[in-house]
């Protein structure tokens, strides 16, 4: 079930009333209403692949508690090997089977040998690469034993398929959301309005924002060939707006959601676009996917410490496997590989100091140098992103070339649904509200709020219905695909 | 919980206030798009046409019903974008039958992307502009029924296709103006659904005939780019549908290579206003020719 349709409008309030009012008092109903709303939401997509689901649940639950109850070093390894290949393998197969098959033929074939191997037609389960890995962290975890496994069957599932998050994250860690399940929640007002407030704003970001920007990219990217430099330039621009609109859209909508269940998800999106460097900008983009690989990946393999090249050798390895991780497609290696030698030139040659806080942080405007930083960084990131939506590395090659070229000067031919003016407008809106609102977790958290009722209320009603008029013609979350 | 279900309710009976509000000035100062005065036409006849063009963008950018009249024969185009033969038939069989006065003549375009995702439009999509009576029949047994209802009620793409009337706008036509070179198009997948297609197309043109008017189809002038020309998929299917629409006994008026200079076209696919008011002249000229609907 899509968050931007009917049957969510629908759905959301039906669960919400019976989650508080007809199965409040026992936790366990509550729990396991929450399960079957979400394998509710999953199948609505494709119910078969719920199977993959719960095939998942039911191996790291039983590999939690297999790992409770052995102390053996060697039966816990083999316990945790379980789970890491069962989920690998569920993830290796619906996601990189063709890729590495026919990657494995082409390089036969580049040596002047030929073999012939058949790709399938493997439909990719939305969400799998999302729930595949909190499970495993799951595992980890319980291994590493900084959790305690829960016997709690139904808990347990919820937590793995729980549904605002379910498909497209933010990848929640079981010791913080685990737990969630196992007390009971109550209900808050503040949270409540705070949650529906965040799922407005991501919905204005998804249908508007992204939408929009979608079908100039869509378009722009597929003639690529016969644009100019300057539209080509548009074109990665937009798409770098589409693709925040899009993901932290949905991570909004997600995180609030869960609010309306008493429920805290983790900060996905931390501002991205005004980050100062590259280093900062991962540590405010995808933030749930940027912490896994670094504690179940980056840490493992020694992190930063040890020699340079152990340092070198670890980025390059966690950024290749996030590339890997979000496409089954060279261009998203290479988008990886890009960024692994942009923040090593971050941590080498640029400046060293680690920004932490928000930009601007005692002032309403950014300095100079922080405009010009943040410029330069979104600039670098726009840039590689073209790899990011290219179909292949011909065309994300052939979009570069087009892009620096002579007629990069020329004015640049924009065909979308919407005028491209009005799109530029509520672009600058929309990043307006979210500089106001940088220093918190989203841009209506604080926003308006002391506004009088009625002239807040009517903002809200504004936002919609500004919404409902400049829809762009819906693509499909952008994330779904990993 | 109390307070805010209360609040809940509220803002939602404020919103719809003010949705309301924003609904009744948008229906007053909103720009009128083509296809909204052409749907007024079909439900509210005035021009009552002895010449309909029905088809896609391809002929509502290229047939001017000026140049067709004659004192004694009215024409309209209904031509409307991304239509495939499947909704044509639906918006035929649904409402032309029921509402307009059969015309004499019905003029269709037949083109090879009417087996693509660019005849994607449903007439679900348009259903602000149905009489109440026809979206409710529509919401109720289309299973399509949520876009029905969304695009009536939800101010949905309000603010597009406000520039398409100039001063040449007539009859449901409106000419694309002169550039400086064809704009470039994203081409679709040619999918596969050819028959599907052929066979509503088929319908369509028994179903005009059994309300006794003629059928011209049209194939109309475009600027193919060598990839879809080589397509397999794109020369099969435009063979097999003339193979199979011989069988149909229906004049087709190929002009598909009348016009190749770049300077006729507004983009890829469709003629600029020079280039429909040439095609315009030599479909005037050949229903001279060929039919008895002028004389």
């Amino acid at each position: 079930m899509k968050f931007n349709s009917i049957d969510f409008a629908l759905f959301l309030p039906l669960v919400f009333l019976l989650y508080w009012f007809a199965t409040n008092r026992k936790l366990k109903v509550q729990n396991l209403l929450l399960v079957v709303a979400s394998y509710v939401f999953y199948g609505w997509w494709d119910w078969r692949f719920l199977l993959l689901m719960a095939f998942s649940t039911i191996v790291d639950y039983s590999v939690g508690i297999g790992l409770s109850n052995s102390s053996s070093p060697s039966k816990r390894k083999a316990l945790l090997w379980v789970s890491i290949f069962a989920n690998l393998s569920l993830l290796g197969f619906f996601k990189y089977y063709n890729f590495f098959l026919e990657s494995f033929t082409g390089a036969f074939s580049f040596f002047g040998a030929s073999i012939q191997a058949n790709t399938l037609e493997i439909v990719l389960p939305v969400g799998i690469s999302f729930y595949t890995f909190q499970t495993l962290s799951y595992s980890i975890d319980v291994y590493k034993r900084k959790l305690e496994p829960t016997k709690d069957f139904i808990a347990f599932a919820g937590f793995v398929c729980f549904f605002p998050q379910l498909v497209a994250g933010p990848i929640e860690r079981a010791k913080d959301l685990l737990p969630q399940f196992i007390k009971k929640r109550t209900f808050s007002y503040q949270h409540a309005t705070d949650g529906l407030r965040q799922m407005l704003w991501g919905f204005f970001k998804k249908m508007v924002i992204a939408d929009n920007c979608g079908e100039y990219v869509n378009h722009i990217f597929a003639n690529y060939s016969e644009m100019n430099g300057s539209t080509l330039a548009a074109g990665a621009f937009l798409f770098s707006i589409q693709v925040y609109g899009d993901f932290s859209g949905y991570s909004d909508i997600a995180i609030g959601s869960a609010r309306l269940f008493g429920f805290k998800l983790k900060q996905n999106f931390a501002f991205p676009y005004f980050s100062r460097n590259i280093d900062e900008m991962w540590n405010r983009w995808h933030i749930s996917l940027t912490n896994w690989f670094r504690d179940y990946l980056y840490f493992p393999l020694g992190g930063s410490r040890g020699s340079t090249w152990v340092r070198v050798r670890n980025t390059f390895i966690i950024f290749i496997v996030s590339g890997l991780w979000h496409g089954a497609n060279w261009t998203f290696i290479s988008w990886g590989f890009l960024h692994a030698i942009l923040l090593l030139l971050v941590f080498f040659i640029g400046q060293k100091q680690r920004y932490e806080g928000v930009v601007a942080q005692d002032s309403f405007f950014p300095s100079v140098k922080e405009f010009f930083l943040m410029g330069r960084t979104f600039l670098v990131w726009m840039l590689v992103t073209i790899f990011f939506r290219a179909e292949s590395m011909s065309q994300a090659l052939g979009y570069f070339k087009g892009l620096f070229s002579t007629t990069l000067f020329q004015k640049p031919q924009l065909e979308g649904g919407m005028e491209f003016k009005i799109l530029l407008l509520l672009i600058i809106f929309c990043f307006s509200l979210e500089w106001i609102g940088r220093k918190t977790q989203h841009a209506l958290e604080s926003f308006a709020l002391n506004w009088p009722r009625v002239i807040r209320w009517a903002f809200y009603a504004a936002l919609v219905i500004i919404s409902m008029i400049f829809v762009g013609q819906e693509q499909q979350f952008i994330y779904f695909q990993f | 919980m109390k307070k805010f279900l209360l609040d809940l309710v509220l803002f939602i009976l404020f919103f719809l206030i003010i949705f309301k509000v924003a609904d009744f000035y948008s229906q007053k100062h909103e720009c009128k798009s083509l296809n909204e005065i052409k749907f007024a036409e079909l439900f509210d006849p005035s021009i009552k046409a002895d010449i309909a063009i029905f088809g896609s963008s391809k002929l509502k950018r290229a047939l001017d019903p000026k140049i067709l009249e004659e004192d004694n024969i009215s024409v309209y185009n209904f031509g409307i974008e991304a239509a495939s033969p499947e909704y044509t038939y639906n918006w035929y069989t649904n409402f032309f039958r029921e509402y307009y006065p059969k015309p004499r003549l019905v003029i269709l375009d037949i083109n090879w992307s009417m087996f693509t995702e660019f005849s994607f439009r449903k007439i679900e999509q348009d259903s602000r502009f149905y009489p109440l009576s026809e979206f409710i029949n529509l919401t109720i047994h289309s299973s399509n029924w949520k876009e029905s209802l969304l695009k009536r009620t939800a101010l949905l793409n309000r603010a597009k296709d406000c520039n398409e009337l100039t001063e040449l706008t007539y009859n449901g036509y409106t000419p694309y103006p002169k550039t400086e070179k064809p704009k470039v198009l994203s081409y679709p997948e040619l999918s596969d659904n050819f028959d599907t297609q052929l066979e509503f197309l088929k319908k369509l043109i028994h179903k005009i005939k059994e309300d006794n008017a003629e059928v011209v189809l049209l194939i109309m002038p475009e600027l193919l780019r060598e990839e879809i020309k080589k397509e397999d998929v794109f020369d099969k299917n435009m063979k097999a549908l003339l193979r199979n629409l011989e069988k149909e006994k229906v004049l087709i008026l190929d002009y598909q290579n009348l016009i190749e200079a770049d300077t006729m076209f507004y983009d890829l696919e469709h003629l600029n206003m020079e280039g429909a008011k040439m095609v315009s002249q030599k479909l005037k000229d050949d229903l001279l020719r060929l039919t008895y609907i002028y004389n």
